[in-house]
């Protein structure tokens, strides 16, 4: 399976009767058997696939209607729930939990005859970029088995890119789509806010994450989309996306790109920069028109970010008492307080620490320090943006300022972590839609460069996105 | 700067038992002393703009039925009875 074999050329194949659905998902399934070990993309696996795949054949050959997914294998991350299937947020806390329902997305990739082949492995409750704080071990860079793959989508990515299946469902709050794409070489979309409905997301922090498509190709990520967004009544915050009139192909011809200065400065990696001002280049060479844009707010983005997440997380996760949620531990003998501070000892470090800053930020004397001013720092961002897309179409920075490295490297230093964000907060503080797309290899690891597009302006940015992975001839991972 | 009493006792907010996790507290005071770079963004004081939402415009609420029984999901409920510790 080459790294071009497309979601959208799988599907062609089992239409045009090159194929069945039954056959290639024996070959997913054989790729999930032996790379599995290694890799640990998954936390749990569907039993029923090959059930599926025989009934999408069957609805082939009977001529009725399939859907735009017929047979398509589709990964969903742990922390969005599928009927009958543990959602467990990589935390022990939720080690036993079956949803009883499907996400909206689910059931809307189901319609489409997408398979579920399972759900992925991620940073617990999506509080981490490299996978290392899931509670059941980390996932693995198909690129290179001792790097992190990103995160928080992480297990998401590695399932994409190891062939594990054809597209994954992430949910990003501060880059955990695009992160982990950029790490794994595969394409990671973060929505405009409210384009993708959260009804049956584990919620982290509500007024932030979106959930969103990884690929192999930019028009695979557009198919999901498609399937994937618009209005739900079981989610208010939801918008109807556009109309589909300007196909993915249109160019990029005499649009404008601002080049973000403040994310190709000194943290950021010399090969990731140089890939930035060759994709400049590139874009330039469509015609494209390109400059360095100043976004002063983006320097206080990422503590504005994790001051207002954190509060958020901290409100969400108050729900796990153990009573409602939880794992099985007897409540005979304690007081209510000390029944609730014990259970949670099952949550893991980063979410300690995190509920611990969530507690913090808001507090009385310290709200107007942190919390407010966070508020305030996000607003400004905002404004910066808006006025920039007035002059620009399109802003292009790295998706991530370093190459992916070494498990184990970074997990003792927070705030080195809180700046892997520094790229991708800017799009969730703001709402607006970002892609991270395939670019480069350098030392055998993949680059990453991530395109943010005006809000509501989805179709415009994968145009941009599609122009600009055409521009290069990227390997795949390392079988 | 927070002090370590400060933190301590936001985690008794938050119901976290620190006898566990006080390895955190020099962590998470790492985590604020980087917020505090908040303390130099310029945001000329302007006040924050806050979304409104008519009422009308929110989903009907209404009760929506559920396939099933809901309570067998719960891991505390015991021959009829959901099983919760001593309030007091």
């Amino acid at each position: 399976m080459g790294s071009k074999h497309s979601a959208v050329q799988y599907v062609d194949d089992i239409l045009s009767g090159d194929t069945t659905c039954e056959e290639s998902m024996a070959r997913i399934l054989e790729r999930i058997e032996r790379r599995e070990k290694t890799l640990h993309a998954y936390l749990s696996i569907s039993d029923s696939m090959m059930d599926e795949a025989r009934r999408i054949d069957r609805k082939i050959r009977s001529g009725a209607a399939v859907g735009r997914c017929c047979g398509l294998p589709v990964s969903i991350k742990d922390n969005i729930c599928v009927k009958d299937m543990r959602t467990t947020c990589a935390s022990r806390m939720l080690e036993d939990y079956v949803s009883p329902y499907d996400a909206t997305v689910v059931s809307r990739l189901r319609a489409e005859d997408a398979i579920l082949t399972g759900k992925t492995n991620m940073d617990e409750f999506a509080m981490g970029l490299t996978t290392e704080f899931s509670a059941f071990g980390p996932s693995c860079n198909p690129w290179d088995t001792d790097r992190v793959p990103g995160g928080s989508s992480g297990g998401s990515a590695v399932s994409v890119a190891g062939g594990e299946c054809m597209a994954s469902l992430g949910s990003d709050t501060g880059g955990s789509v695009r992160n982990p794409a950029s790490f794994c070489g595969v394409v990671g979309y973060k929505p405009t806010y409210g384009l993708v409905s959260r009804y049956g997301l584990v919620s982290y922090a509500n007024s932030i994450e979106q959930i969103g498509p990884l690929t192999r190709t930019v028009r695979d990520a557009a198919l999901i989309l498609d399937v994937i967004s618009g209005p739900d009544e079981n989610d208010d915050t939801t918008v109807p996306y556009g109309d589909d009139d300007v196909p993915l192909d249109a160019g990029i011809e005499g649009r404008r790109v601002g080049v973000i200065r403040q994310m190709i400065g000194d943290g950021a990696a010399p090969e990731v920069v140089s890939a930035v001002h060759d994709a400049a280049s590139r874009l330039e060479d469509l015609g494209a028109v390109c400059e360095e844009i100043d976004i002063d707010m983006v320097d206080y983005s990422v503590a504005s970010y994790y001051t207002i997440t954190s509060a958020e997380a901290g409100s969400n996760l108050a729900r796990y008492d153990n009573i409602r949620y939880g794992y099985d531990m007897p409540p005979e003998g304690y007081e209510f307080h000390s029944y609730i501070s014990q259970a949670r000892g099952r949550f893991g470090p980063e979410v300690i620490r995190r509920m611990m800053l969530g507690g913090f930020v808001p507090s009385s004397g310290r709200a107007g320090r942190y919390y407010l001013k966070a508020l305030r720092v996000r607003q400004r961002l905002t404004e910066q943006l808006d006025r920039a897309f007035r002059t620009v179409d399109l802003m292009l920075s790295p998706t991530v300022p370093v190459l992916p490295f070494r498990l184990g490297e970074r997990i003792d230093d927070p705030v080195a972590l809180f700046l892997l964000d520094f790229n991708t907060v800017t799009a969730n503080l703001a709402g607006t839609p970002a892609v991270s797309v395939p670019f480069a290899v350098s030392r055998g690891l993949p680059v990453g460069i991530q395109l943010m597009g005006r809000s509501m302006e989805d179709r415009a940015l994968l145009q941009a996105a599609h122009a600009l992975e055409g521009t290069v001839d990227l390997p795949e991972a390392p079988p | 700067m927070a002090d370590e009493d400060e933190i301590r006792r936001v985690a008794r907010l938050m119901r976290i038992d620190l006898d566990d996790h006080a390895a955190h507290i020099g962590t998470v005071r790492r985590m604020i002393e980087y917020l505090d770079i908040l303390d130099r963004a310029d945001t000329d004081g302007k006040d924050l703009a806050a979304r409104q939402v008519k009422l009308g415009d929110l989903r009907e609420d209404r009760h929506v039925p559920f396939d099933g029984d809901v309570l067998d999901y719960m891991k505390t409920y015991r021959n009829r009875h959901v099983r919760a510790p001593k309030m007091t």
